[in-house]
């Protein structure tokens, strides 16, 4: 087997990938390769037809096909190397990295990298995992799955579909299978509260009317070949259903929009440090993660709500690539631990490296376990305060940034903790 | 379709027909099986925990325990001769009551009698060298060293590939609505064509007391005994080294946990007594059994992720053991029913055995020269180790180096050789079943679309007739807006 050497293997040309070779090649980085398994570049961008993307990044308002040809112009005309229709199938550590990947033209190929950035992405939750029972027959889908086939394939899964989940996908799609043909009888959520967006919420579901209710969720379904219908119930606050409310409501089609899993696989297969809660790499302000030279970057590191984000992040993780390329590397690696508490559903980084540069920032991004009003942002050590800051709301189907001065970490004693204060 | 005449046809194509269908090419005889559903093994097989058994626990003098014990030895050089993935794991039956303690000595007496000698009593720190992660209050075990597992979906397979490779023949979507005794021979029709044929095996299992009605046997009834599952995520495959048992009831072998031959942890089944003999479905209760169970057993599994459930019916009956029998009322018809849970293990026996009781029935059998015992491993079927399958089929055709199922690592070229094998498959099912894909972590969110989509090229058929399992399951139902032109057609017409 033919060994290629390059500095920077890209696995994955989704937004994070993307961004992160536009900015690598830009910094002045040579030998770099994105890696990805499908037969073009964009990601989960290709099948999202809607707009509302770029509109933090470009100051436009696109959709995602156009979001993502924004950045695979800008790398054909920077020249950056990629290499579709090939899946990494494992990563093993030894001078460099050793990326070994599979496709048509090749068979097996074996890359040997300085630097890895994973930019895997996320799967779906699948019904399996949330333990939905009832029949296993057609007419069962998830919203990923189902965004493909209407905008990619031009078909529809079905003529009167339930929706399990607020998630931002489900509500986009519900509006398309109305714009489609089809009818949406329900969006049911099991939380108290929106999981996606209140602008998908507002545009997707307000707009068209479609019918959407919380603290329910599907408690049986029917149906031989196909679904036929199901029961609902409502949710106490520990998520259990307590009551049926409805018996054999008709539909014949159920879509899942029941969270993302970012696909860690491969990072788990190298050993990196993964975090219970974001189901990311344990990553510091430049994502590094565990394993130096391996850093991470999008939605595989953390589920976004913008693609905006992740294309921030990515530019993020090529900058600790030049960083560790040219030797600039942190004296401690993964120095200081960042703690989320009480409502502070995680904050990212975890870690805190102070990497030798001009930055006079770090960047967190953060969720609330639930939501919440009139709240301060409080950063501390065990000693003092380090940072407040006053919102007049969150909650967790919006990600939260919040940018400390580095110069106030560096001063700081042991840990830094994150949390919410609720006033009265 | 010119009428088809047979020597013996074969009702039912789950695990025990395909294996008398393969067993019966071993002779020179015409032979046709019949099966309602799209693919073989859509029954009471596709839902099995893959567990081979001893027959160490079978009621001793019984004609299931013969077939069990019988079976269990030739299955290796079965699944060498037929390519079928085969690990001998071995089991473990633990003990928590102390009141149990007796029932595990008299499992090791019970054993003797069905000829298993190897069975050992284990202690609690001996329990703890094998199985590190059993709950510590465990007392005694008994180890079963010859357990062992497989893929019930890969063994029907391959018995009906190697039968139609020697010879025989398979209809499928083909549901027998009627059979007509005619001097001396049945005529038998099915919802698409009809047969003819010297003999009959009924090994419909769910279905089996409804064929023999149509000859006029009414001397069972099938009760459907539902059993469900719980399957984890293959990174929890470390937690347990060989199937754990609980102690037997009269009643079932009760909730076992058990590696999978794919390299996942399994988890039941339940036994529930039901009536519709189509209720594959799963059930609060029985999600809500299987975890209290089994986490009692193995406390670490509370925290593993579950990737799937699904329910599978045994055809059982009032019977206790097995029913292989001819009724002297319809001479040449052979009632195989009453199989319940072991038929997977049985199968090759009760191939025999059925071609025995033929042979007393009156079939003449002459020895098929021709007869190749061995399916070479075909190039849908793929082991985990990528690495090792890349290798061997990359240089056959390219394709192999399109991976289309990212969980599971399955190429574009597997899936085609699955639709275009002798068997082939035409189902999301049917290819799942046959290489993996869209069985993994994601349960086909990733590739589900893009399978449907090689399915329809292949077949040559509009991607809206591609189904998960037969008719009336497709996973398109039309084009985009399409239902909104009928509708807006039939309000201008209105």
């Amino acid at each position: 087997m033919n060994e290629i050497r390059i500095n920077v293997a890209i696995i994955g040309g989704g937004p994070a990938g993307l961004a992160a070779a536009a900015k690598l090649k830009k910094l002045g980085i040579d030998k770099i390769l994105i890696i990805d398994r499908e037969e073009k570049l964009g990601g989960i961008l290709k099948q999202c037809i809607h707009n509302g993307f770029g509109l933090q990044y470009f100051k436009e308002d696109l959709t995602g096909p156009e979001y993502a040809y924004k950045f695979i112009n800008k790398i054909e005309e920077l020249g950056v190397e990629y290499i579709i229709n090939t899946s990494v199938i494992d990563i093993k550590k030894g001078h460099g990295y050793e990326i070994y990947s599979i496709n048509e033209t090749h068979g097996l190929i074996k890359y040997r990298a300085r630097t890895v950035i994973l930019a895997m992405g996320c799967r779906e939750r699948s019904r399996g995992a949330i333990l939905i029972p009832g029949a296993r027959c057609g007419g069962i889908m998830s919203a990923g799955s189902a965004q493909r086939l209407v905008n990619i394939m031009g078909y529809l899964p079905g003529k009167k579909i339930v929706i399990l989940g607020s998630g931002d996908i489900g509500m986009i799609m519900a509006r398309r299978f109305t714009l489609e043909g089809a009818e949406v009888i329900a969006v049911l959520e099991i939380l108290d509260y929106l999981s996606g967006s209140k602008r998908n919420y507002v545009q997707c579901i307000e707009d068209f009317k479609i019918p959407i209710y919380f603290n329910q969720t599907i408690y049986q379904i029917y149906g031989h070949n196909r679904v036929k219908s199901i029961d609902i119930a409502q949710v106490d606050k520990n998520q259990n259903p307590i009551k049926v409310l409805e018996r054999k409501l008709n539909c014949d089609t159920i879509i899942f929009s029941v969270g993302l899993i970012p696909e860690n696989e491969l990072s788990r297969s190298i050993g990196l440090q993964i975090d219970p809660v974001t189901q990311g790499p344990i990553v510091d302000e430049y994502l590094e993660t565990s394993i130096p030279g391996i850093f991470s970057c999008g939605n595989v590191l953390q589920v976004s709500d913008l693609v905006d984000y992740v294309s921030k992040e990515g530019e993020k993780a090529a900058e600790g690539v030049m960083l560790f390329l040219n030797g600039n590397m942190p004296e401690k690696h993964w120095g200081k631990k960042v703690l989320a508490e009480g409502n502070i559903k995680y904050v990212l980084p975890q870690r805190i490296s102070f990497w030798p540069n001009k930055d006079k920032f770090v960047e967190f991004s953060f969720r609330s376990k639930h939501p919440a009003k009139n709240i301060t942002i409080r950063v501390y050590d065990k000693s003092k305060i380090i940072y407040e800051n006053n919102m007049t709301k969150i909650v967790p189907g919006e990600m939260e940034k919040l940018k400390v001065k580095k110069e106030l970490l560096l001063k700081s004693q042991g840990d830094i903790n994150f949390s919410i204060y609720e006033k009265e | 379709m010119k009428n088809k005449v047979y020597d013996v046809i074969i009702v039912g194509g789950g695990v025990v027909g395909t294996a008398i269908a393969r067993e019966l090419t071993k002779y020179k005889l015409k032979i046709a099986l019949l099966e309602k559903n799209s693919d073989v093994g859509e029954g009471t097989s596709k839902a099995n925990d893959g567990v081979v058994h001893t027959g160490f626990d079978a009621t001793p003098h019984t004609l299931q325990a013969k077939l069990v014990v019988q079976s269990s030895f030739i299955y290796p050089k079965l699944c060498s001769e037929l390519n079928v993935p085969y690990r001998k794991v071995g089991a473990l039956l633990v003990v928590f009551e102390k009141e149990q303690i007796p029932t595990i000595l008299q499992l090791k007496k019970n054993a003797e009698i069905n000829g298993i000698r190897d069975l050992n009593l284990l202690s609690r720190e001996e329990i703890f060298k094998v199985e590190p992660n059993l709950n510590t209050d465990v007392l005694k075990g008994l180890m079963i060293p010859r357990e062992s597992i497989t893929c019930p979906f890969t063994l029907t397979i391959a018995y009906a590939e190697n039968a139609l490779q020697n010879g025989a023949e398979i209809f499928l979507e083909n549901q027998v609505k009627k059979i007509e005794i005619i001097k001396k021979s049945f005529k038998i029709s099915t919802n698409q064509h009809t047969f003819y044929s010297k003999f009959i095996i009924n090994s419909a299992g769910l279905f089996s007391d409804e064929i023999s009605m149509m000859v006029g046997i009414n001397n069972f009834r099938v009760i459907p005994r539902k059993g469900e599952f719980i399957i984890f995520d293959e990174e929890t495959k470390n937690i347990i080294n060989r199937i754990i048992l609980p102690v037997p009831t009269k009643i079932t072998k009760g909730i076992l946990i058990t590696p999978t031959i794919h390299g996942n942890v399994l988890m039941g089944p339940t036994a529930k007594d039901i009536t519709d003999k189509t209720d594959f479905s799963v059930t609060r209760e029985g999600i809500k059994e299987i975890i209290t169970k089994c986490t009692k057993v193995v406390p670490i599994l509370s925290k593993q992720t579950i990737i799937s459930q699904y329910a599978g019916l045994r055809a059982s009956t009032k019977n206790n053991d097995y029913i292989i029998e001819s009724n002297d009322k319809v001479p040449r018809f052979l009632n195989i029913a009453s199989i319940r849970s072991t038929g997977l293990t049985s199968s090759p026996m009760i191939a025999k055995y059925a071609v025995e009781k033929l042979v007393e029935m009156g079939l003449k059998l002459i020895e098929n020269k021709d007869f190749n015992p061995y399916r070479e491993l075909p190039y849908y079927y793929h082991s985990q180790d990528i690495v090792k399958e890349i290798k061997r089929k990359f240089p056959i055709n390219k394709k192999f180096g399109h991976i289309v199922c990212r969980c599971n690592k399955v190429s574009e070229q597997d899936i085609i050789e699955a639709i275009h094998s002798p068997l082939g498959a035409r189902t999301l099912d049917g290819i799942k079943r046959r290489t993996w894909a869209g069985a993994g972590r994601c349960q086909g969110s990733f590739c589900e679309t893009r399978i449907i989509k090689i399915l329809a090229r292949e077949l040559g058929i509009d991607i809206a007739k591609i189904s998960r399992k037969g008719k009336g399951s497709e996973i398109a139902i039309s084009r985009n807006k399409e239902t909104l032109l009928i509708a807006n057609k039939k309000n201008k017409n209105n």
